[in-house]
């Protein structure tokens, strides 16, 4: 063991090989890099209950047409199926609605990270024009009318029916969405059936192509803000169609070098997406991971490549008693 | 000490509040709040120091998740949230100083923040870079690059820089990069993206320095320590302030606690003064003769003396003496009181208590100005067990059923009792004082009074009867008994009256007297009886009625009158009655002492006494014979025809009804017979209705001769009659007994000296048979009647089913015949009429015939008398009318000159047919009224009524003639037809049919010729068939004839194609 290890002291070129087959294994950069699902937090019944009823109800929104669950069906993947969701009156929204699974684990809400908690978060569909465009006064005005929600209100908070309430009762019922037990997970906690040898080598090149460095963490990403495009400007090809929205967390910090940064998204619900990225310019996922081999690595991905990876990301699905539509997908 | 009072009272109140004020200020500063916000600054550190490793870590590489990093960062933003949320204890133990630097200590971890983003950022492009490095090595290889070597070289250098960190390599590093980028042999992709990802990861690596030395510029740590620094000043300096109010507190408690040692001395004091007083007030309300007891406004007892418990023993074993406690206790005693106790008092309650024991106490509550009660008990058994003796006798006074009034010895009243109020009218007020003469009537004899008063003032007690008056006017007899009431001293001082009004009772005797009376005049039997049915009183009615004498029923049960004809059943139901409803009337048959039976109207009442027991029967009785008579006579009216004394239909309906039912029981058989006199008519128009009714009555007479006597005979109406045959063996029977019947009602009958015969025609129907109730059977037995009338005079018929079909036929035929007009289903036919000589053409008869849509041709004498029944001859001979005149004036306009024969039904007459109506038609058709016959039949002339002759004359006056139709058939005589306006005869078929020249026939037609021709008649033979017939007649004189032998009757059309082809054969007389 000891003369082996001398060898390799003795030649350079060999250490360095080595060192490579030692990092390919990426034992110190990418092992240990994805953490499982940990189940979600426990919350108070009554509390999950009134912000699930509240996830249903239309009069958050300015004509009662709309609720959080119209663009966030939790039966599918706790967002929207169209690449745009569609506000009060028909208006289209400007950047493609994150899945509400998961949402606990991310370091900040919203593709610019502008709100810092799922509490914070409940402000901004509720004003945005686009989404419900309505205002806390008519809301709780709207709510306090009806004696049912009135009273649930009541048994819960000793002030009844405000905006601070409802946010947390939001929050509440959002911390128990978690996907959990996903194949993926089984697997690291040791269950070797659980991975294809497809997904298994997919795993590999997540890992080999960098990808891991910043999908990482429980929720596979949204710990971090990261540059759209770093090796190439993605949005130089969109060219005259870039919207403000495109400009990320520049919208939130003004700083110059904060332009077309985002969340990195988690990759736990990404199997279940029909569209991807904040724009929706791609609706496939091994498109999307086309498009990020692309625009972060400066490279075209060979297609099986391609595949590996898009099996691996869909063994991170978990589950959810809401999640229904799993099997479809 | 009232002064004093408030002064002090406030100056308390002030000690209290700076005592409370105090204890807050020393409250305001917390030992358990201290620790937990330093423990909140170590927290704070240990989540500074943590991060700031995460950090590290993250830089170097070594971290490849950001898990861990995020959940620092958000632990440590909410904690530094919650410090500073103003609600919080920890913000309100800070002094400004303190949160400036927690503030500032919070935009260092924001700036540290965005910092770890930056990092988090470049680490992870670096990260990627290392793990896609090797790859394009890989690759490069695989393709056996030239620079391969030189790519892996590149990346080792890179790798090893990454871990094993060192200035000096880095400078190498950036040289190697930097050369191997210039020296790039060509342009493959794998070669551009390696030196394109080694010079970037340079390039982040740069960057990623950059942000960690910023990072680590930003001293949280020295921040936290000057923020504890400022924290712990602040802390000590509050607790000295706070050391000071505990001080004061302790003083300020001391000079209390000293206070209200004072104030309980001087309580102590006064105590013992008011318990002195108390005393005082015990000793004196002791020695007070009457019981006294003292409660305060909660009923609670203050004060009382021995007396108190001495009254109300029971007192002294109760525990609590408040007042509603006593007050239950007394009730529970037995003690009750003349009024119920009131509580709360408001004004001086006075009552009497009365113990069980028999003593009374006068009792007073007093409210007292505190609003407790003051009660005062007096024992005043003595007097009052004297009031009480008085009242009683004041009350048996009052209520006593005589009046009883009261003067002085000079008769004025003093007192009076209810009842003489009542008695006299007056109330009290009015008499008293006033002299006892107000009640004097004036009627009395003034001896009387002297009498009396001279009686009373001797000392003696007058009685006697007085007619007095009431306040009203009104006269009143009252029994009275004056006593005098001597005083102690022996002298009168007052006068007794005692009175009684006998008014009602004398009222009373008066009518018994009258009611007695009655009960002697009455024309109606009374008879009281005791309960056991044994006979008290009689009155003369009953004497009379029953031939009883009172002295021989009285003591006997009234069952001696009993006639016998009543059941038990009857006399149990009528007691029954009496018992259960107290009384019982109805019809009973009693019997005379003599022993005749007469029917009685009998009412019987129960008396009974005050407990409902029977004490008497009064019974009330009266003879209905003569009713009963009445009834009878009138039910008889109601049941038999009055003439002939036979029962009536009604009666005879019941008996049929009766009859079936028995005969259906017994399986016998019976017959209706239904008998309808001929010719009765006549008699009653000749003879008048005196001798039509004598007629009926000899009719029943004879009748009932015909029949057993077990049989009924009624009269059904007009001269109907109807015989009901029971119990016979066969229809041969009932036969028989028709046979008889017609030949009895066949023997002349003797009326007004004249022989009459009549005859009678019969209709049989059996039971049982083709029917069986009453009406259907009676129905047949007429429908027979009315075919053997038919059939010809004295027969009789049985019913059978062909005469209902026949019946219903005619019926059918009916219905049809009213559609025939309107269908155009009638037409006229004419046939000729013949001169004998010249065979010529002289007229037609119009002949009506009916084309009915089933049955064919329908010949007339099947359907006339049908519409003469049904009154449809009316318009149908109105059509035949007109048509016929219009037919034949058209003739005339064509040039055949022949007159118009018509029949017509005595019905028309009733129908509306008159001289005007035949007149306007005429005028319609423009026919000359010579051109018009009418045919009568024989039949209507023996009508024989004058209103008949008046409307055939009315035709004669038009200029029309009259024919008589089928001459001969029937029973005119000729002395009729001189009464009618009549110019010709038709001589009946009948006659002709078998005429030659030398038989019997011809005799008759001779004889009818002759004597036509002296009544100037012209004749028509009917039925001429042959020639020989033809020349016959001819010879016999007949001038005109009417046969098949020249033509039959023809349609319209017809008839004029034979006129036209008709050559008339003449004559001559051989």
């Amino acid at each position: 063991m000891f003369r082996y290890m001398y060898s390799l002291l003795l030649c350079p070129h060999r250490i360095a090989t080595l060192l490579l087959s030692w990092l390919c294994c990426s034992v110190v950069w990418a092992n240990q890099a994805i953490l499982p699902v940990p189940a979600a937090e426990p919350q108070p019944q009554t509390l999950v209950r009134l912000g699930d009823q509240l996830f249903h109800d239309t009069r958050l929104s300015a004509d009662n047409t709309i609720s959080c669950a119209s663009c966030h069906d939790l039966s599918l993947n706790g967002a929207d199926r169209r690449p745009f969701s569609v506000g009060v009156g028909g208006a289209l929204g400007h950047i493609r609605a994150p899945s509400v699974y998961n949402s606990v684990l991310n370091h900040a809400q919203f593709w610019d990270g502008s709100a810092a908690d799922l509490e914070s978060q409940v402000d901004g569909p509720i004003h945005n024009p686009v989404e419900m465009a309505t205002n806390w006064e008519s809301v709780i005005l709207k709510l306090s009318q009806d004696p049912l929600i009135t009273q649930k209100f009541n048994a819960h908070f000793r002030d009844g029916i405000t905006a601070d309430n409802i946010r947390q009762a939001l929050a509440a019922f959002q911390r128990t969405l978690v996907l959990t037990d996903s194949p993926f997970d089984r697997w690291l906690a040791g269950d070797s059936d659980a991975l294809t040898a497809e997904q298994q080598r997919g795993y590999q090149q997540f890992r080999n192509y960098g990808c891991i460095s910043c999908h990482q963490g429980a929720n596979v990403g949204g710990n971090m803000f990261a540059r759209m495009g770093s090796l190439e400007n993605y949005f130089i090809l969109k060219g005259d169609a870039i919207t403000e929205a495109d400009l990320g967390r520049f919208n939130v910090t003004g700083q110059a070098h904060h332009r077309y940064v985002f969340k990195v998204p988690g990759l736990r619900t990404a199997a279940l997406n029909s569209f991807f990225f904040h724009d929706s310019s791609a609706s496939s996922l091994e498109e999307a991971i086309e498009i990020m081999a692309r625009f972060q690595l400066g490279r075209e991905m060979p297609t099986e490549h391609t595949r590996e990876i898009a099996a691996f990301i869909r063994s991170l699905t978990g589950q959810h008693p809401r999640l229904t539509h799993q099997e479809q997908q | 000490m009232q002064s004093l009072a408030r002064p002090f009272s406030i100056l308390l109140a002030l000690t209290v509040v700076l005592l409370i004020a105090l204890f807050f200020q020393t409250r305001s500063i917390s030992t358990l709040e201290h620790t937990q916000r330093l423990d909140s600054f170590l927290q704070l550190r240990e989540l500074d120091a943590q991060l700031d490793e995460q950090t590290l870590l993250i830089s170097t590489g070594v971290q490849n998740q950001y898990d861990t990093q995020v959940q620092y960062r958000r632990a440590l933003d909410r904690l530094l949230e919650n410090l500073l949320d103003d609600q919080s204890r920890f913000h309100q133990g800070l002094d400004s100083e303190s949160l400036a630097l927690l503030r500032q200590y919070q935009q260092a971890q924001q700036d540290k923040a965005t910092f770890t983003e930056e990092i988090k950022h470049y680490a992870a492009l670096i990260r990627n870079a290392l793990l896609y490095m090797p790859q394009l090595v890989q690759e490069l290889r695989q393709e056996e690059h030239p620079q391969r070597d030189d790519s892996a070289r590149v990346m080792s250098q890179l790798f090893r820089y990454h871990l094993f960190p060192d200035q000096r390599a880095l400078e190498q590093l950036y040289e190697t990069v930097a050369e191997f980028q210039n020296t790039l042999e060509d342009e493959h992709p794998a070669l551009l993206a390696f030196a394109h990802q080694a010079s970037s990861n340079l390039r982040h690596l740069d960057s990623l320095h950059r942000y960690r030395d910023g990072f680590n510029q930003i001293d949280t740590r020295s921040l936290l320590r000057s923020l504890e620094t400022s924290y712990q000043r602040h802390y000590h300096k509050r607790s000295r302030h706070a050391e000071a109010f505990t001080l004061t507190l302790l003083l300020l408690s001391s000079l209390l606690m000293l206070l209200l040692g004072g104030m309980f001395q001087r309580l102590h004091q006064l105590n013992h003064r008011s318990e002195q007083a108390r005393t005082r007030l015990q000793d004196a309300v002791n020695s007070l003769s009457e019981a006294f007891a003292l409660f305060d406004r909660h009923g609670q007892l203050v004060l009382y003396n021995k007396r108190w418990l001495e009254f109300y023993p029971w007192l002294k074993d109760a525990e609590t003496l408040d007042w509603s406690h006593q007050q239950a206790l007394n009730e529970a005693a037995g003690i009750t009181t003349s009024v119920s106790i009131q509580t709360p008092l408001d004004t001086t309650q006075n009552y009497l208590e009365h113990t069980p024991d028999g003593r009374w106490y006068q009792a007073s509550n007093n409210p007292t100005a505190e609003g407790g009660i003051a009660s005062v008990r007096t024992n005043i058994t003595e007097t009052q067990q004297t009031h009480l003796r008085l009242r009683q006798l004041g009350r048996a006074l009052e209520q006593s059923p005589s009046a009883v009034m009261i003067t002085d010895t000079q008769g004025i009243i003093e007192y009076i009792n209810p009842k003489l109020s009542e008695m006299t009218g007056y109330d009290s007020k009015e008499l008293l004082g006033q002299n006892n003469s107000i009640l004097k009537s004036g009627e009395m004899p003034a001896g009387l009074f002297a009498e009396m008063w001279q009686q009373l003032r001797d000392g003696q007690t007058w009685s006697g009867q007085l007619l007095n008056r009431k306040k009203d006017g009104s006269l009143f007899w009252d029994s009275t008994s004056i006593s005098p009431l001597r005083d102690d001293s022996g002298v009168i001082s007052h006068f007794i009256a005692v009175k009684e009004d006998i008014t009602e009772r004398l009222r009373a005797e008066e009518q018994l007297r009258m009611v007695a009376a009655v009960f002697e005049t009455s024309n109606e039997a009374i008879m009281i009886a005791d309960q056991q049915g044994r006979i008290k009183v009689v009155n003369a009615a009953f004497e009379r009625i029953t031939g009883y004498a009172a002295h021989e029923v009285q003591g006997h049960n009234p069952s001696l009158l009993s006639s016998g004809r009543h059941d038990r059943i009857f006399y149990e139901q009528m007691w029954d009655s009496l018992i259960r409803q107290g009384n019982w009337s109805g019809e009973i048959w009693n019997r005379r002492k003599d022993g005749s039976v007469y029917p009685e109207w009998l009412s019987i009442s129960a008396l009974h006494d005050e407990e409902g027991q029977i004490t008497e029967f009064v019974s009330v009785f009266s003879d209905i014979t003569s009713r009963k008579e009445a009834e009878a006579h009138i039910r008889h009216q109601a049941y038999y025809d009055a003439l002939t004394q036979l029962p009536n239909r009604s009666l005879l309906l019941d008996r049929l009804a009766v009859a079936i039912h028995t005969a259906e029981r017994d399986q016998q058989t019976l017959s209706v017979l239904f008998i309808d006199l001929d010719r009765f008519k006549y008699v009653n128009d000749t003879l008048g209705h005196e001798y039509g009714d004598e007629l009926l009555v000899q009719v029943a007479r004879r009748l009932g001769n015909c029949v057993r006597e077990s049989d009924t005979v009624a009269r059904f109406g007009g001269d109907e009659f109807v015989i009901l045959l029971h119990n016979i063996h066969s229809d041969r029977d009932a036969a028989l007994v028709a046979e008889k019947i017609i030949r009895r009602l066949s023997d002349p009958f003797t009326l007004a000296g004249r022989e009459i015969v009549i005859g009678a025609s019969i209709g049989l129907a059996m039971f049982p048979g083709e029917s069986d109730d009453p009406d259907t059977l009676l129905r047949n037995a007429d429908l027979a009647m009315y075919r053997a009338k038919q059939t010809g005079r004295n027969r009789f018929q049985f019913f059978t089913n062909s005469l209902q079909e026949h019946a219903n036929n005619l019926m059918e035929m009916e219905q049809d015949l009213r559609l025939a007009l309107e269908q155009n289903q009638l037409e006229i036919y004419y046939q000729p009429l013949v001169r004998a000589q010249s065979g010529r053409v002289t007229g037609v008869e119009a002949l009506l015939r009916w084309h009915h849509p089933t049955q064919g041709m329908i010949p007339p004498d099947q359907f006339i008398p049908l519409a003469e029944d049904t009154g449809l001859i009316g318009p149908i001979g109105q059509w035949i009318l007109e048509t016929a005149c219009r037919q034949v004036s058209q003739w005339h306009q064509q040039g055949l000159k022949f007159y118009l024969s018509v029949n017509i039904s005595g019905r028309q007459r009733d129908l509306g047919l008159d001289a005007e109506l035949l007149s306007s038609i005429l005028e319609r058709t423009e026919l000359a009224a010579g051109q018009l016959v009418l045919e009568i039949t024989e039949g209507m002339l023996l009508d024989n009524s004058d209103e008949t002759i008046a409307w055939l004359q009315s035709f004669c006056d038009l200029g029309i003639h009259l024919a008589i139709d089928d001459f001969g058939t029937g029973y005119s005589s000729l002395s009729y037809l001189k009464r009618f306006p009549i110019d010709t005869l038709k001589i009946d078929r009948e006659f002709i049919r078998e005429l030659t020249l030398d038989n019997e026939d011809a005799l008759l037609v001779e004889a009818i010729i002759s004597m036509a021709r002296s009544l100037k008649l012209r004749l028509i033979a009917e039925g001429v068939e042959t020639a020989e017939q033809r020349s016959a007649l001819f010879r016999l004189g007949c001038e005109y004839l009417q046969g098949y032998h020249f033509s039959r009757p023809l349609p319209a059309d017809q008839l004029v194609n034979w006129i036209q082809a008709y050559q008339p054969e003449r004559l001559t007389l051989r």
